[in-house]
């Protein structure tokens, strides 16, 4: 390893560390882990200079705001509970399309007359009066709460600190309700607890989190360059299609087509040939223009998935360095 | 944190000297919780928190009046007369730039007459500090929490609701949410609940209770958490029938908005509190007679020439604060250079905390405080 290597903090186990794994595959990009499990550190089949650090999610969001490593694959509620204010410390650089959860916030389901955060602001502001203590909301996310709370005007209510089985809290007595993350309810309605209406706080996914303190050297935004041109060309490719086709005009009819489709994202990138026309489009509209291309004649249209689109530009590349120049790197 | 100079100290401590306060050095640490149970979770992200080898959270103070009142009450008996002089460091995370190490200086006093005077003479003794150290002259703004309460007692608004509307006085975003809610009868299904009320309508509390009870029963919800099924059936009934009647009474709401506008110097202001008080037959009675001996003694009391002005809706969010507060600012700044107010509950909280009194107990006390970092830097 070279004496500067860029640091990607990857969550050590489960599924979201099968999806993290699966989400590099998808560019080309191999996470290995010799040794198996046990190992804390491994690196990228195919790129130098890259070193993987195996890490708990939550870890992973305090690191990122340390600086200790550069890129991470993390929730967005890890980082808005663990940073007060994310952007001066990270930037949420790609949503990843999973580890889809909410944080919210909910009451015990025999709470008939709370529904919503008026509500609950009510009976938080009786509760001194009737039993002696304010509204009790155990939570591992306190900054979250707080800042929720705050935005509804809510301030007779104090924090209990819960680090696991929060949704128990109610039932044993230790707390009046819970903020917490759930996917499908289920462990809530376990618990007969619901969701406040308006008691969603945050919908969170995992995200690839660039970290804005890391040390920035040479090496690091030479890897973190190949990187994001290979995330951002097989996003780029993901969700579009090849459209081919032959035409005795192909020049014309590709023109017409890229006119009436203007609007749906399709795009000629090797321009308007004669003898046969080659385009780019979402795929929710290939099928519109494979029927308009034999309208206009096309014997035969082909579609194709592609697996990478490289660009000359490269703007996640190009929004990371101007973030890295604004903070002053 | 500012250098204070020889001359700043000694002006200070003949200040101190003139109001007869007596200057107490107060700990610097306390346990977290203190703060937190007492001011509410929001102050728990301003506090410097470190934990002891025990376990309990113990924070840097954040400010002088529960300390002083802690003081207090460890030195004899809760409702003697004292005056207690506080400087020193306080400790707070603040959002903006401000260090979170600053300097107050303040004077707490406790007297169980605590009549108009005594909170006249903190605001005069807070207006001289000010004047002594700053050399600049501030704008009193006072505000009491006690017109608002007689003006919806006066109303007959319904015991939760007086207690809510109270709990949200001091900060207006709040307030006119709750008065919006009254107003629109709730915000969600005005339909079920209103026809659930209709049916339970004119039902003895302890009817309703058991068809709730019933109810939830049915549902098999047996956990209820931290608050009793009573408790729950009467807010329920409360909302419903909040909801049957589609708003409170309009033209109630119309006065309290109305009361809540009134602001401007004294005299302007005590004249319209009197018009509008003769207007809506008399809701402020006693109130208003006490405010205006309380704003004859505080005009009395302070400098010539101090600009003066009140405002109704004018308050502190804060459990303890029980009625009359002010605030002073420098002309084009926003931030507050000196704040006070009554403060009756806090010392019976305290007491009960120490199981030194009973809970409810009100011992009058008021205090202020100046935040001599903010003096230094409009010099």
């Amino acid at each position: 390893m070279s004496k500067s290597p860029l640091i990607i903090a990857v969550p050590s186990k489960g599924r979201l560390q099968e999806n993290t794994n699966a989400f590099f595959a998808r560019a080309g990009l191999d996470v290995a882990r010799p040794g198996g499990a046990r190992n804390y550190r491994g690196h990228l089949t195919g790129i130098d200079n890259v070193e993987i650090a195996f890490l708990s999610a939550s870890e992973i969001a305090k690191e990122l705001k340390a600086g200790s490593v550069h890129l991470g694959v993390t929730g967005e509620d890890l980082i808005r509970e663990h940073l007060a204010s994310p952007e001066s410390y990270v930037d949420l650089l790609i949503k990843l399309g999973f580890g889809h959860a909410n944080v919210i916030i909910a009451v015990p389901k025999a709470w008939i007359d709370v529904r919503n955060m008026e509500d609950l602001g009510d009976v938080a502001m009786d509760m001194p009066a009737r039993y002696g203590h304010r509204l009790r909301v155990a939570t591992k996310y306190i900054n979250l709460t707080r800042a929720f709370f705050a935005s509804h005007g809510i301030i007779d209510y104090k924090i209990v600190e819960s680090l696991g089985a929060t949704e128990g809290a109610p039932a044993t007595g230790s707390a009046d309700i819970i903020v917490d993350i759930t996917s499908t309810g289920s462990t809530l309605e376990a618990n007969n607890l619901k969701i406040l209406e308006d008691g969603v706080m945050l919908r969170s996914e995992a995200n690839l989190v660039a970290s804005l303190t890391a040390d920035w050297s040479e090496e690091a935004r030479s890897a973190l360059g190949q990187i994001l041109d290979r995330i951002q060309a097989e996003e780029a490719a993901r969700n579009r299609r090849e459209i081919s086709a032959a035409h005795f005009d192909a020049a014309m009819v590709s023109q017409q087509i890229c006119d009436e489709f203007e609007h749906e994202g399709i795009s000629a990138p090797f321009g308007h040939n004669e003898h046969f026309l080659r385009l780019h489009a979402p795929q929710r509209v290939v099928y519109a223009i494979a029927c308009r291309l034999r309208e206009l004649g096309a014997m035969s249209v082909s579609v194709s998935q592609l697996d990478y689109i490289f660009e000359a530009s490269n703007p996640l590349f190009e929004h990371m360095k101007q973030r890295l120049e604004d903070a002053g790197i | 944190m500012p250098h204070f100079s020889q001359e700043m100290r000694a002006e200070l401590a003949s200040q101190f000297e003139a109001a007869g306060a007596r200057l107490i050095n107060l700990p610097i640490l306390y346990s977290a919780d203190l703060f937190v149970d007492l001011i509410g979770e929001d102050i728990r992200r301003r506090l410097y928190i470190a934990d002891a080898a025990n376990g309990e959270a113990m924070a840097l103070r954040p400010e002088f009046t529960i300390p002083a009142c802690l003081h207090h009450i460890s030195h004899g008996d809760v409702s003697r007369k004292a005056s207690y002089a506080c400087f020193g460091p306080v400790f707070r995370q603040r959002a903006d730039d401000e260090p979170g190490e600053f300097h107050q200086a303040g004077i707490e006093q406790i007297d169980p007459e605590g009549g108009v005077e005594f909170d006249a003479t903190s605001v005069a003794r807070a207006v001289a500090m000010v004047e002594a150290l700053s050399a600049n002259k501030a704008i009193v703004t006072v505000g009491d929490l006690g017109l608002f309460s007689a003006l919806l007692t006066a109303l007959g608004t319904p015991t939760v609701w007086q207690r809510r509307l109270e709990g949200a006085f001091g900060d207006r975003s709040v307030l006119d949410r709750m008065l919006r809610r009254l107003e629109e009868g709730g915000s969600d299904n005005h339909g079920a609940s209103a026809g659930l009320a209709r049916i339970l309508e004119g039902k003895e509390p302890q009817d309703v209770r058991e068809a709730v009870e019933e109810m939830l029963d049915i549902a098999g919800l047996s956990a209820v958490g931290g608050r009793s099924v009573g408790d729950i059936a009467e807010r329920y009934m409360e909302k419903a029938e909040l909801a049957a009647m589609a708003g409170w009474d309009k033209d109630k709401l119309a006065i309290i908005a109305r009361f809540l506008a009134i602001s401007g110097s004294l005299e302007e202001s005590l004249s319209a509190l009197k018009a509008f008080n003769e207007a809506e037959g008399n809701p402020l009675g006693e109130a208003l007679a006490l405010l205006e001996q309380r704003l004859e003694a505080i005009k009395a009391a302070v400098p010539e020439g101090t600009k003066l002005q009140f405002k109704a809706d004018f308050g502190r969010r804060l459990d303890y604060y029980s009625g009359f507060n002010f605030e002073l600012h420098f002309q084009g700044q926003s931030k507050p250079v000196a704040g006070g107010g009554r403060y009756d509950r806090l010392l019976g909280l305290l007491a009960n905390r120490s199981g030194k009194g009973k809970e409810g107990e009100a011992v009058p006390a008021i205090g202020f405080v100046v935040w001599l970092d903010r003096l230094f830097k409009s010099n």
